[in-house]
């Protein structure tokens, strides 16, 4: 899903969504060097998700007790 | 004293009581909305939550609108517009393409019968932005530039003057404001859009007249806009801030609205409801749609 950047206001950017949704997003969530009209790509990176999967399962493995 | 007598001045007490309670307690000093008579201005300041939407009937009967709300606020206009049996819109300003200023624009422009669009030559990504620009295209019509020195004729007897912007290229979109001056003889309203700090200014700089009556407060009563500088140069009677009940951007500042408060009175969308002002070029007479 790509999302745009309609403009900042305060802490917040307000981006719009395919849909015309407008959400409030913490300036937290883009780089520093995110402006107005700038266009972002949400995906799941499943790569990712199943490497920490792994990651986090083996370290529960090590210290669960039963 | 005879008991029917005494009861007879307790009763015109109580009346002159009354009328000297109302009197007092009546928001402002300017007059009552029925003293404006004749040919009038009509200045509407629609509450659309944290957006701006200004609806101006003049007095000939043409319309202008400058703003149309948020994306999710073309109900809340079309049916105040048609609750006014508007159904032409002679002239649609877009101050800049945010979509807090640009939201129902598309769905009024489909609505309507409009006739002229001016807005500032800047783009945008969002679709909110295209489609306006497809709704303009589909209606056969086409886009002025807003420039600073142009004025848009409605009626003859107004003066409709773009002050901003006066470059060509801005960083933030907030810069290219639309900044309208509209006078109708001796009434002046000063039309901010969300004008910053910046374009402030070069308004200052400039050799533009400032002074205003009604001063719709640049950028939602935001720290960006309205400096002391700026509101000194308006000395307005009134300060309208088109602002939405618990935003989270800290609209207005608490500081801009002392500033403001100490010179003119301050009203308010997120509190008046929709806001009427009704000049006849001499009175000013103020409805708030919530009290």
């Amino acid at each position: 899903m790509q999302i745009v950047i309609d403009r900042f206001e305060g802490d917040y950017a307000i981006v719009e969504l395919p849909d015309r949704t407008m959400v409030d997003l913490h300036r937290r969530f883009l780089p520093e060097s995110a402006k107005e009209g700038d266009v972002f790509d949400i995906q799941v990176l499943v790569a990712d998700s199943k490497e920490r999967k792994e990651e986090i399962s083996k370290l529960m493995n090590e210290v669960w007790e039963d | 004293m005879k008991k029917q007598q005494r009861f007879y001045y307790v009763y015109l007490l109580l009346i002159v009581l009354a009328g000297v309670v109302f009197y007092v307690s009546s928001p402002d000093h300017s007059v009552p909305v029925s003293e404006i008579s004749g040919p009038k201005l009509s200045v509407h300041f629609l509450d659309v939550g944290q957006a701006d939407c200004i609806l101006i009937t003049a007095p000939n009967g043409k319309t202008m609108m400058i703003d149309a709300g948020n994306n999710g606020d073309a109900d809340v206009i079309l049916d105040y517009l048609r609750s006014l049996d508007v159904d032409t819109i002679d002239v649609m300003v877009g101050t800049h393409p945010h979509e807090d200023h640009i939201g129902g624009m598309d769905a009024v422009i489909q609505a309507m019968n409009v006739d002229r669009i001016v807005m500032p030559k800047v783009s945008t990504n969002t679709k909110t932005f295209y489609d306006v620009l497809k709704a303009v295209r589909d209606k056969g019509l086409k886009v002025n530039t807003a420039k600073a020195g142009m004025s848009i004729p409605l009626d003859p007897d107004l003066q409709i003057q773009i002050l901003s912007p006066k470059r060509e290229r801005y960083e933030s979109l907030n810069d290219y404001s639309v900044v309208i001056r509209l006078t109708y003889r001796q009434v002046s309203f000063m039309l901010m859009g969300d004008l910053e700090t910046l374009g402030e200014t070069e308004l200052l700089e400039s050799n533009d007249q400032l002074q205003a009556d009604i001063l719709k407060v640049g950028h939602h009563g935001s720290s960006s806009s309205t400096s002391a500088r700026f509101l000194k140069a308006v000395a307005p009677q009134y300060g309208v801030i088109s602002v939405g009940a618990g935003n989270r951007y800290g609209h207005p500042n608490p500081k801009v609205l002392e500033r403001l408060e100490k010179v003119c009175q301050v009203l308010r969308t997120d509190r008046d409801g929709h806001i009427i002002i009704e000049t006849d070029g001499e009175n000013i007479a103020v409805r708030k749609m919530k009290e």
